[in-house]
């Protein structure tokens, strides 16, 4: 069943002609009944119910793209929607994912107290500026260790977009053997875009990079080290750890989308949810967007 | 990425005071604490941490086993790092005090609450913390998945 067939209710002819046209081509299966389902799920949009996500771990790792979206999502419309622009027209989301943010923020009628920020570094220098501008985007009543924990997650986005994505055009790392300490600036001609929206209810952190270098088989591995270890990571001393930094950042959000096009950009989006404590921020079920080429 | 982060220490013939502050990141140097028999570690003001400050951390408190080192005033950041990352409190440590995050749903009001050892918890991993209130007079719950939160009490020795 196609993604408009599925959720009429959600994706209505009549209010979003071209969402229905667009999407009316995008497989929905739903985990645990249809995971036999032989096609690729490349381009499929996976919905799980919220006890399901270790178990649905295994499926992912063959996969070069994956939507893995929870029934109980608190914006699970815009969870669909995402997953199928990721899939069928992901520069859209990619250019201008604030402007897209804010429609529907508006159309959840809550945008009318919602911030904006945009910022674009080229070095490591004027990263500690972007994370200190985040108190100004969070809504006031925001707790105090919320706030911090927040910063966890934009920390880790614009730390790897720093040192981990920079590649030079042998596709050799520029950057990732540095200590995390040292001041560099990015190649000439290359930025980060750093774009943070939030609503009353939620906060949109999008870090994009001009490089392109995701390592989709490290990721997938990491993925499997989080779910599946039963122990709490222990980070190799000095340079590199287990996916540490990936877990800091699941660990904080409802959802997590990573696009990768080789050569050509990464963007890395988190979704957090605001106005209910950091408890339920933690406790959250995840949803997991992978849109990533090899 | 230059941050903030500051140490400072004082010692004195079997005693080592640290006070940290700013951001536990990337460009952190910890100084090196020639053998003493106690260290203590005043965190209150400590601002936040990423995974490259865990693991300067990691490899810092690694060097100083052979002292018994107390942590008091962790702030929330610090206290869910204890539960989620292997080697980041170890055996010779101590939690003397550290803050709970308390959240209001009335009012969404938020209060870092400080838990001593032996008054709001005791060494075997019992917690008896205090009953917070919002400004408007309803009992606050506390801000964390309290099994997880708690969890290195268990472990504490």
């Amino acid at each position: 069943m196609n993604l408009t067939e599925k959720y009429p209710d959600i994706f209505k002819v009549e209010e979003f002609p071209r969402i229905y046209e667009l999407f009316g081509s995008i497989p929905v299966l739903e985990y645990p009944a249809e995971t036999q389902h032989k096609d690729s799920l490349s381009e499929n949009i996976l919905v799980v119910n919220d006890e399901s996500l270790p178990e649905l771990v295994q499926p992912i790792f063959s996969q070069k793209a994956f939507h893995v979206v929870r029934k109980s999502a608190s914006l699970f419309r815009l969870e669909l929607i995402v997953a199928g622009l990721m899939i069928l027209k992901h520069e859209t989301f990619y250019n201008d994912p604030a402007t897209l943010l804010l429609k529907f923020f508006k159309l959840q009628q809550s945008g009318d107290n919602m911030q904006v920020q945009r910022h674009e570094i080229k070095s490591t220098t004027e990263a500690p500026a972007v994370l200190s501008a985040l108190r100004g985007v969070l809504p006031v009543n925001t707790g105090e260790a919320q706030a911090v924990e927040i910063g966890i997650v934009l920390d880790e986005l614009i730390s790897n977009a720093l040192f981990n994505a920079p590649i030079d055009r042998h596709k050799k790392h520029l950057f990732k053997g540095r200590s995390r300490g040292e001041d560099f600036a990015l190649p000439s001609g290359h930025s980060i875009i750093i774009q943070m929206a939030s609503s009353p209810t939620h906060l949109m952190i999008l870090v994009k990079d001009s490089f392109g270098s995701i390592d989709a088989g490290g990721l997938l591995r990491r993925l499997r080290q989080i779910y599946s270890d039963n122990e709490p990571p222990t980070p190799r001393v000095g340079l590199g750890g287990a996916g540490l930094g990936l877990k800091m950042v699941l660990d904080r959000v409802e959802s997590l989308y990573l696009m990768s096009v080789p050569e050509k950009y990464t963007f890395a989006g988190a979704l957090i949810p605001l106005n209910k404590g950091m408890k339920k921020m933690f406790a959250t079920p995840k949803n997991l967007h992978l849109g990533l080429s090899t | 990425m230059s941050d903030d982060f500051k140490i400072q220490v004082k010692k004195n013939s079997d005693m080592c005071m640290v006070s940290l502050s700013g951001r536990l990141s990337t460009s952190i140097q910890f100084p090196e604490i020639i053998h003493t028999r106690n260290i203590v570690m005043d965190c209150s003001a400590l601002e936040s941490i990423n995974s490259s400050g865990v693991k300067a951390w990691i490899h810092w408190v690694s060097s100083l086993r052979q002292s018994k080192v107390f942590l008091e005033n962790c702030p929330p950041f610090m206290v869910i790092q204890f539960g989620q990352v292997g080697g980041f409190l170890t055996e010779n440590m101590t939690v003397g005090s550290f803050f709970v995050p308390y959240f209001s749903e009335e009012t969404t009001e938020t209060k870092n609450i400080l838990y001593r050892k032996g008054t709001e918890y005791t060494d075997n991993g019992t917690v008896n913390g205090p009953e917070v209130k919002d400004s408007a007079g309803n009992v606050m719950e506390i801000d964390a998945i309290e099994s997880q939160y708690f969890s290195f009490l268990k472990k504490a020795p």
